[in-house]
Protein backbone atom coordinates (compact mmCIF):
# COMPACT_ATOMS: atom_id res chain seq x y z
CA UNK A 1 0.00 0.00 0.00
CA UNK A 2 2.53 2.59 -1.07
CA UNK A 3 0.66 4.04 -3.99
CA UNK A 4 -1.51 6.55 -2.20
CA UNK A 5 0.24 9.70 -3.45
CA UNK A 6 0.02 8.29 -6.94
CA UNK A 7 -3.67 7.60 -6.32
CA UNK A 8 -4.20 11.24 -5.38
CA UNK A 9 -2.55 12.32 -8.63
CA UNK A 10 -4.89 10.04 -10.54
CA UNK A 11 -7.86 11.41 -8.62
CA UNK A 12 -6.81 14.92 -9.61
CA UNK A 13 -6.63 13.87 -13.23
CA UNK A 14 -10.07 12.28 -12.97
CA UNK A 15 -11.32 15.54 -11.51
CA UNK A 16 -10.05 17.27 -14.61
CA UNK A 17 -12.30 15.04 -16.72
CA UNK A 18 -9.69 12.42 -17.57
CA UNK A 19 -11.70 9.23 -17.58
CA UNK A 20 -8.68 7.11 -18.47
CA UNK A 21 -7.06 8.11 -15.18
CA UNK A 22 -10.09 6.60 -13.52
CA UNK A 23 -9.54 3.49 -15.65
CA UNK A 24 -6.09 3.21 -14.12
CA UNK A 25 -7.63 3.32 -10.64
CA UNK A 26 -10.09 0.60 -11.66
CA UNK A 27 -7.26 -1.60 -12.93
CA UNK A 28 -5.31 -0.97 -9.73
CA UNK A 29 -8.11 -1.79 -7.30
CA UNK A 30 -10.47 -4.14 -9.12
CA UNK A 31 -8.84 -7.32 -7.83
CA UNK A 32 -8.82 -6.28 -4.17
CA UNK A 33 -12.31 -4.81 -4.28
CA UNK A 34 -13.69 -7.89 -6.03
CA UNK A 35 -12.01 -10.27 -3.59
CA UNK A 36 -13.15 -8.30 -0.55
CA UNK A 37 -16.72 -8.44 -1.84
CA UNK A 38 -16.35 -12.12 -2.70
CA UNK A 39 -15.23 -13.00 0.84
CA UNK A 40 -18.01 -10.90 2.36
CA UNK A 41 -20.69 -12.37 0.09
CA UNK A 42 -19.49 -15.83 -0.99
CA UNK A 43 -21.10 -15.27 -4.37
CA UNK A 44 -19.09 -14.41 -7.48
CA UNK A 45 -21.91 -12.80 -9.41
CA UNK A 46 -22.90 -10.59 -6.48
CA UNK A 47 -19.26 -9.75 -5.85
CA UNK A 48 -18.88 -8.61 -9.44
CA UNK A 49 -22.02 -6.46 -9.18
CA UNK A 50 -20.81 -4.96 -5.92
CA UNK A 51 -17.38 -4.22 -7.39
CA UNK A 52 -18.99 -2.46 -10.33
CA UNK A 53 -21.23 -0.44 -8.01
CA UNK A 54 -18.24 0.49 -5.87
CA UNK A 55 -16.33 1.97 -8.81
CA UNK A 56 -19.36 3.86 -10.08
CA UNK A 57 -19.97 5.30 -6.60
CA UNK A 58 -16.33 6.24 -6.29
CA UNK A 59 -16.49 8.02 -9.62
CA UNK A 60 -19.70 9.82 -8.72
CA UNK A 61 -18.29 10.97 -5.42
CA UNK A 62 -14.72 11.85 -6.39
CA UNK A 63 -15.56 15.48 -5.75
CA UNK A 64 -16.24 14.60 -2.12
CA UNK A 65 -13.02 12.65 -1.63
CA UNK A 66 -10.88 14.26 1.05
CA UNK A 67 -7.19 13.66 0.24
CA UNK A 68 -6.25 13.85 3.90
CA UNK A 69 -7.53 10.25 4.04
CA UNK A 70 -5.91 7.44 2.10
CA UNK A 71 -7.66 6.76 -1.19
CA UNK A 72 -7.60 3.02 -0.67
CA UNK A 73 -9.20 3.40 2.77
CA UNK A 74 -12.02 5.28 1.12
CA UNK A 75 -12.55 2.75 -1.66
CA UNK A 76 -12.39 -0.23 0.72
CA UNK A 77 -14.89 1.43 3.05
CA UNK A 78 -17.29 1.80 0.11
CA UNK A 79 -16.62 -1.82 -0.86
CA UNK A 80 -17.49 -3.07 2.62
CA UNK A 81 -20.59 -0.90 2.85
CA UNK A 82 -21.82 -2.06 -0.53
CA UNK A 83 -21.17 -5.70 0.41
CA UNK A 84 -23.15 -5.26 3.61
CA UNK A 85 -25.95 -3.60 1.66
CA UNK A 86 -25.99 -6.60 -0.69
CA UNK A 87 -26.16 -8.98 2.27
CA UNK A 88 -29.06 -7.03 3.73
CA UNK A 89 -30.90 -7.04 0.40
CA UNK A 90 -30.63 -10.81 0.11
CA UNK A 91 -31.56 -11.51 3.72
CA UNK A 92 -35.38 -11.41 3.69
CA UNK A 93 -35.91 -13.76 0.77
CA UNK A 94 -32.88 -15.93 0.29
CA UNK A 95 -30.42 -17.71 2.46
CA UNK A 96 -26.90 -18.46 1.43
CA UNK A 97 -26.30 -21.97 0.20
CA UNK A 98 -23.31 -22.76 2.31
CA UNK A 99 -22.97 -26.17 0.72
CA UNK A 100 -22.64 -24.73 -2.74
CA UNK A 101 -19.36 -25.56 -4.44
CA UNK A 102 -16.89 -22.75 -4.49
CA UNK A 103 -15.95 -22.94 -8.15
CA UNK A 104 -12.92 -24.52 -9.70
CA UNK A 105 -9.82 -24.96 -7.58
CA UNK A 106 -7.06 -22.50 -8.31
CA UNK A 107 -4.11 -23.66 -10.39
CA UNK A 108 -1.93 -24.18 -7.33
CA UNK A 109 -4.67 -25.41 -5.02
CA UNK A 110 -4.73 -29.10 -4.06
CA UNK A 111 -7.96 -30.93 -3.29
CA UNK A 112 -7.18 -30.83 0.44
CA UNK A 113 -6.49 -27.11 0.32
CA UNK A 114 -9.62 -26.55 -1.67
CA UNK A 115 -11.72 -28.36 0.97
CA UNK A 116 -10.01 -26.39 3.72
CA UNK A 117 -10.65 -23.11 1.92
CA UNK A 118 -14.29 -24.01 1.28
CA UNK A 119 -14.71 -24.84 4.97
CA UNK A 120 -13.04 -21.59 5.89
CA UNK A 121 -15.36 -19.57 3.67
CA UNK A 122 -18.39 -21.35 5.15
CA UNK A 123 -17.11 -20.56 8.63
CA UNK A 124 -16.51 -16.96 7.62
CA UNK A 125 -20.12 -16.67 6.50
CA UNK A 126 -21.33 -17.63 9.97
CA UNK A 127 -19.69 -14.53 11.47
CA UNK A 128 -21.57 -11.31 12.01
CA UNK A 129 -20.77 -8.73 9.36
CA UNK A 130 -18.63 -6.57 11.66
CA UNK A 131 -16.45 -9.57 12.50
CA UNK A 132 -16.31 -10.81 8.92
CA UNK A 133 -15.27 -7.35 7.81
CA UNK A 134 -12.19 -7.23 10.05
CA UNK A 135 -11.08 -10.69 8.92
CA UNK A 136 -11.54 -9.70 5.28
CA UNK A 137 -9.64 -6.45 5.73
CA UNK A 138 -6.76 -8.08 7.58
CA UNK A 139 -6.34 -11.31 5.65
CA UNK A 140 -7.75 -10.69 2.17
CA UNK A 141 -7.04 -6.99 1.72
CA UNK A 142 -3.86 -6.85 3.82
CA UNK A 143 -4.71 -3.81 5.91
CA UNK A 144 -2.81 -2.68 8.98
CA UNK A 145 -4.63 -2.02 12.25
CA UNK A 146 -4.39 1.70 11.50
CA UNK A 147 -5.89 1.29 8.02
CA UNK A 148 -8.67 -0.87 9.42
CA UNK A 149 -9.47 1.78 12.00
CA UNK A 150 -9.69 4.42 9.28
CA UNK A 151 -11.84 2.23 7.05
CA UNK A 152 -14.21 1.15 9.81
CA UNK A 153 -14.21 4.47 11.63
CA UNK A 154 -13.25 2.92 14.98
CA UNK A 155 -10.17 3.25 17.21
CA UNK A 156 -7.28 0.82 16.73
CA UNK A 157 -8.00 -0.73 20.10
CA UNK A 158 -11.49 -1.63 18.90
CA UNK A 159 -10.00 -3.08 15.72
CA UNK A 160 -7.69 -5.34 17.72
CA UNK A 161 -10.40 -6.50 20.05
CA UNK A 162 -12.84 -7.12 17.21
CA UNK A 163 -10.23 -9.01 15.22
CA UNK A 164 -9.37 -11.20 18.19
CA UNK A 165 -13.05 -12.04 18.76
CA UNK A 166 -13.56 -12.69 15.06
CA UNK A 167 -10.65 -15.11 14.93
CA UNK A 168 -11.87 -16.93 18.01
CA UNK A 169 -15.37 -17.26 16.53
CA UNK A 170 -13.92 -18.40 13.23
CA UNK A 171 -11.85 -21.04 14.98
CA UNK A 172 -14.93 -22.30 16.82
CA UNK A 173 -16.93 -22.40 13.60
CA UNK A 174 -14.20 -24.47 11.97
CA UNK A 175 -14.16 -26.83 14.93
CA UNK A 176 -17.92 -27.29 14.56
CA UNK A 177 -17.31 -28.36 10.98
CA UNK A 178 -14.85 -30.93 12.24
CA UNK A 179 -11.90 -29.12 10.76
CA UNK A 180 -8.81 -29.50 12.89
CA UNK A 181 -7.86 -26.24 14.44
CA UNK B 1 -9.82 -20.55 29.97
CA UNK B 2 -8.90 -17.12 31.19
CA UNK B 3 -5.77 -15.31 30.25
CA UNK B 4 -4.35 -11.92 30.95
CA UNK B 5 -5.58 -9.57 28.22
CA UNK B 6 -2.06 -8.35 27.77
CA UNK B 7 -0.94 -11.77 26.53
CA UNK B 8 -3.93 -12.11 24.25
CA UNK B 9 -2.86 -8.82 22.68
CA UNK B 10 0.71 -10.03 22.38
CA UNK B 11 -0.34 -13.30 20.73
CA UNK B 12 -2.39 -11.42 18.18
CA UNK B 13 0.32 -8.83 17.62
CA UNK B 14 2.83 -11.63 17.00
CA UNK B 15 0.56 -13.19 14.39
CA UNK B 16 0.09 -9.83 12.71
CA UNK B 17 3.80 -9.06 12.77
CA UNK B 18 3.52 -6.12 15.15
CA UNK B 19 5.68 -7.26 18.07
CA UNK B 20 8.77 -5.44 19.23
CA UNK B 21 11.78 -7.62 20.19
CA UNK B 22 11.12 -6.96 23.87
CA UNK B 23 7.47 -7.97 23.54
CA UNK B 24 8.47 -11.06 21.58
CA UNK B 25 10.81 -12.13 24.36
CA UNK B 26 8.12 -11.52 26.97
CA UNK B 27 5.61 -13.58 25.04
CA UNK B 28 8.12 -16.39 24.54
CA UNK B 29 8.70 -16.56 28.29
CA UNK B 30 4.98 -16.56 28.95
CA UNK B 31 4.06 -19.34 26.53
CA UNK B 32 6.86 -21.50 27.94
CA UNK B 33 5.33 -21.15 31.36
CA UNK B 34 1.66 -21.35 30.38
CA UNK B 35 0.43 -24.30 28.30
CA UNK B 36 -2.95 -22.62 27.72
CA UNK B 37 -1.24 -19.62 26.19
CA UNK B 38 0.90 -21.93 24.04
CA UNK B 39 -2.16 -23.84 22.84
CA UNK B 40 -4.03 -20.64 22.03
CA UNK B 41 -1.07 -19.22 20.14
CA UNK B 42 -0.69 -22.42 18.09
CA UNK B 43 -4.39 -22.47 17.23
CA UNK B 44 -4.39 -18.84 16.19
CA UNK B 45 -1.29 -19.36 14.09
CA UNK B 46 -2.91 -22.31 12.32
CA UNK B 47 -6.07 -20.35 11.65
CA UNK B 48 -4.22 -17.33 10.31
CA UNK B 49 -1.97 -19.54 8.22
CA UNK B 50 -5.08 -21.04 6.65
CA UNK B 51 -6.58 -17.60 6.04
CA UNK B 52 -3.39 -16.35 4.45
CA UNK B 53 -3.13 -19.41 2.20
CA UNK B 54 -6.31 -18.47 0.33
CA UNK B 55 -5.32 -17.15 -3.08
CA UNK B 56 -6.97 -14.01 -4.36
CA UNK B 57 -9.13 -14.65 -7.40
CA UNK B 58 -8.82 -12.69 -10.60
CA UNK B 59 -11.79 -10.37 -11.07
CA UNK B 60 -14.13 -11.20 -13.96
CA UNK B 61 -12.56 -10.14 -17.22
CA UNK B 62 -15.52 -7.98 -18.14
CA UNK B 63 -15.53 -5.96 -14.89
CA UNK B 64 -13.25 -3.21 -16.16
CA UNK B 65 -15.06 -2.90 -19.47
CA UNK B 66 -18.46 -2.86 -17.74
CA UNK B 67 -17.38 -0.10 -15.36
CA UNK B 68 -15.94 2.08 -18.09
CA UNK B 69 -18.92 1.45 -20.32
CA UNK B 70 -21.34 2.34 -17.50
CA UNK B 71 -19.41 5.55 -16.83
CA UNK B 72 -19.65 6.51 -20.44
CA UNK B 73 -23.39 5.83 -20.51
CA UNK B 74 -23.95 7.57 -17.20
CA UNK B 75 -22.15 10.78 -18.12
CA UNK B 76 -24.10 11.03 -21.36
CA UNK B 77 -27.49 11.00 -19.67
CA UNK B 78 -29.13 14.41 -19.76
CA UNK B 79 -29.16 15.83 -16.27
CA UNK B 80 -26.92 13.07 -14.93
CA UNK B 81 -24.61 14.20 -12.18
CA UNK B 82 -21.36 14.94 -13.94
CA UNK B 83 -18.26 14.76 -11.82
CA UNK B 84 -16.75 17.94 -13.21
CA UNK B 85 -18.87 20.41 -11.25
CA UNK B 86 -18.37 18.72 -7.91
CA UNK B 87 -14.74 18.23 -8.66
CA UNK B 88 -14.14 21.87 -9.43
CA UNK B 89 -15.90 22.87 -6.23
CA UNK B 90 -13.67 20.40 -4.45
CA UNK B 91 -10.60 22.03 -5.98
CA UNK B 92 -11.63 25.45 -4.87
CA UNK B 93 -12.20 24.39 -1.29
CA UNK B 94 -9.29 21.98 -1.03
CA UNK B 95 -5.76 22.51 0.30
CA UNK B 96 -3.32 24.58 -1.69
CA UNK B 97 -1.70 21.48 -3.15
CA UNK B 98 -4.83 20.91 -5.15
CA UNK B 99 -5.43 24.44 -6.23
CA UNK B 100 -2.91 24.55 -9.05
CA UNK B 101 -5.09 22.05 -10.84
CA UNK B 102 -7.91 24.56 -10.91
CA UNK B 103 -6.07 26.49 -13.59
CA UNK B 104 -5.74 23.39 -15.71
CA UNK B 105 -9.37 22.47 -15.41
CA UNK B 106 -10.67 26.01 -15.49
CA UNK B 107 -12.42 25.24 -18.73
CA UNK B 108 -14.43 22.62 -16.91
CA UNK B 109 -16.23 25.43 -15.11
CA UNK B 110 -18.36 26.02 -18.14
CA UNK B 111 -20.15 22.82 -17.22
CA UNK B 112 -21.37 19.83 -19.10
CA UNK B 113 -20.13 20.79 -22.53
CA UNK B 114 -16.67 21.36 -21.24
CA UNK B 115 -16.69 17.98 -19.52
CA UNK B 116 -17.84 16.23 -22.67
CA UNK B 117 -15.07 17.92 -24.60
CA UNK B 118 -12.48 16.90 -22.03
CA UNK B 119 -13.74 13.31 -21.98
CA UNK B 120 -13.54 13.08 -25.74
CA UNK B 121 -10.30 14.81 -26.36
CA UNK B 122 -8.25 14.30 -23.22
CA UNK B 123 -5.58 12.88 -25.51
CA UNK B 124 -4.25 10.33 -23.04
CA UNK B 125 -2.96 7.36 -24.91
CA UNK B 126 -4.11 3.89 -23.93
CA UNK B 127 -0.51 3.07 -23.12
CA UNK B 128 -0.82 5.42 -20.14
CA UNK B 129 -3.57 3.18 -18.86
CA UNK B 130 -1.97 -0.23 -18.75
CA UNK B 131 1.52 0.01 -20.11
CA UNK B 132 1.90 -2.19 -23.12
CA UNK B 133 -0.94 -0.90 -25.27
CA UNK B 134 0.78 1.29 -27.82
CA UNK B 135 -1.47 3.45 -29.97
CA UNK B 136 -0.60 4.40 -33.51
CA UNK B 137 0.31 8.01 -33.97
CA UNK B 138 0.38 10.70 -31.34
CA UNK B 139 -2.69 12.73 -32.04
CA UNK B 140 -4.85 14.38 -29.44
CA UNK B 141 -7.94 12.59 -30.71
CA UNK B 142 -9.15 9.29 -29.21
CA UNK B 143 -7.20 6.34 -30.60
CA UNK B 144 -8.80 4.24 -33.31
CA UNK B 145 -6.32 1.45 -32.90
CA UNK B 146 -4.44 -0.21 -30.07
CA UNK B 147 -1.54 -2.57 -30.62
CA UNK B 148 -0.46 -5.13 -28.10
CA UNK B 149 2.58 -7.26 -27.66
CA UNK B 150 2.97 -9.44 -24.61
CA UNK B 151 4.00 -12.95 -23.66
CA UNK B 152 0.65 -14.41 -24.70
CA UNK B 153 -0.01 -12.65 -27.98
CA UNK B 154 0.64 -9.90 -30.47
CA UNK B 155 -1.90 -8.05 -32.57
CA UNK B 156 -4.21 -5.11 -32.70
CA UNK B 157 -7.77 -3.96 -32.14
CA UNK B 158 -9.07 -1.46 -34.70
CA UNK B 159 -12.19 0.67 -34.59
CA UNK B 160 -13.92 1.03 -37.96
CA UNK B 161 -17.34 2.04 -39.25
CA UNK B 162 -18.93 5.22 -37.98
CA UNK B 163 -19.70 6.76 -34.61
CA UNK B 164 -23.33 5.71 -35.00
CA UNK B 165 -22.43 2.17 -36.11
CA UNK B 166 -19.00 1.21 -34.79
CA UNK B 167 -17.27 -1.92 -36.03
CA UNK B 168 -14.45 -3.62 -34.14
CA UNK B 169 -11.77 -5.47 -36.07
CA UNK B 170 -9.38 -7.76 -34.21
CA UNK B 171 -6.15 -9.20 -35.59
CA UNK B 172 -4.30 -11.57 -33.29
CA UNK B 173 -1.41 -14.01 -33.29
CA UNK B 174 -1.61 -16.11 -30.16
CA UNK B 175 -0.47 -19.57 -29.24
CA UNK B 176 -3.02 -19.96 -26.49
CA UNK B 177 -6.69 -19.07 -26.13
CA UNK B 178 -7.29 -15.40 -25.61
CA UNK B 179 -10.51 -13.41 -25.75
CA UNK B 180 -11.02 -9.81 -26.79
CA UNK B 181 -14.03 -8.03 -25.26
CA UNK B 182 -15.21 -4.68 -26.61
CA UNK B 183 -17.93 -2.79 -24.71
CA UNK B 184 -20.03 0.17 -25.70
CA UNK B 185 -22.84 1.52 -23.52
CA UNK B 186 -23.55 -1.86 -21.94
CA UNK B 187 -23.33 -3.90 -25.15
CA UNK B 188 -20.43 -6.33 -25.49
CA UNK B 189 -18.72 -7.86 -28.49
CA UNK B 190 -16.74 -10.97 -27.57
CA UNK B 191 -14.08 -12.48 -29.78
CA UNK B 192 -13.47 -15.85 -28.14
CA UNK B 193 -10.85 -18.55 -28.66
CA UNK B 194 -8.38 -16.43 -30.59
CA UNK B 195 -5.78 -19.17 -30.90
CA UNK B 196 -3.71 -19.13 -34.07
CA UNK B 197 -2.09 -22.26 -35.45
CA UNK B 198 1.06 -20.54 -36.71
CA UNK B 199 2.23 -17.01 -37.36
CA UNK B 200 -0.79 -16.15 -39.52
CA UNK B 201 -3.04 -13.77 -37.60
CA UNK B 202 -6.64 -14.57 -36.83
CA UNK B 203 -8.75 -11.68 -38.07
CA UNK B 204 -12.30 -11.16 -36.87
CA UNK B 205 -14.73 -8.33 -37.17
CA UNK B 206 -18.09 -7.54 -35.60
CA UNK B 207 -20.42 -4.57 -35.38
CA UNK B 208 -22.32 -3.25 -32.41
CA UNK B 209 -26.03 -3.78 -32.91
CA UNK B 210 -26.93 -0.46 -31.33
CA UNK B 211 -27.78 2.16 -33.87
CA UNK B 212 -28.42 5.71 -32.81
CA UNK B 213 -27.40 9.23 -33.50
CA UNK B 214 -24.66 9.33 -30.93
CA UNK B 215 -22.02 11.98 -31.31
CA UNK B 216 -19.31 9.97 -29.57
CA UNK B 217 -18.46 6.30 -29.31
CA UNK B 218 -15.98 5.34 -26.62
CA UNK B 219 -15.28 1.64 -26.58
CA UNK B 220 -13.59 -0.14 -23.69
CA UNK B 221 -11.44 -3.05 -24.84
CA UNK B 222 -10.09 -5.87 -22.67
CA UNK B 223 -7.86 -8.74 -23.77
CA UNK B 224 -8.07 -11.70 -21.39
CA UNK B 225 -6.94 -15.27 -21.01
CA UNK B 226 -7.34 -17.90 -18.29
CA UNK B 227 -4.93 -16.05 -16.05
CA UNK B 228 -6.88 -12.80 -16.17
CA UNK B 229 -6.69 -9.47 -17.92
CA UNK B 230 -3.73 -9.06 -20.28
CA UNK B 231 -4.45 -5.68 -21.79
CA UNK B 232 -7.00 -2.90 -21.49
CA UNK B 233 -7.57 0.23 -23.55
CA UNK B 234 -10.20 2.67 -24.67
CA UNK B 235 -10.84 3.36 -28.33
CA UNK B 236 -12.90 6.13 -29.85
CA UNK B 237 -13.58 8.13 -32.98
CA UNK B 238 -11.92 11.47 -33.40
CA UNK B 239 -13.99 14.62 -33.53
CA UNK B 240 -13.60 14.68 -37.30
CA UNK B 241 -15.77 11.62 -37.64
Amino acid sequence: MTEDSDDVTLVRRCCGGDRQAFGTLVVRYQKTVYNAALRMLHDREEAKDVAQTVFLKVYENLGKYDPKFKFYSWIYRIALNESINALQRRRPTEGLDLDAPDGEPGPEESLGQRQAHDGLQRALMTLREEYRAVVVLRHFVGCSYEDMGEILGVPEKTVKSRLFSARQLLRQALQKQGMTQ
Amino acid sequence: MTMDEKYLDLIQAEIDGCLSPAERAELARHVLADPHARELRDEMRQLCGLLDSVQAEEPPAELYADVMSALRAQSRKPGARLPAGGRVRAYLSSPAGFRFAAAIVGGVLVGTLAFEFAGRDSGLAPSQLVGTMAPQGATAAPQRQARFDNAAMTGSVMLEGTTAAPVVRVSVVSHRDVTVIASLDGEQLRFDDLHSAGSKPIVREAAFSQRNNRQHAEIAVSVVDDSGVLEQATLGFGSSR
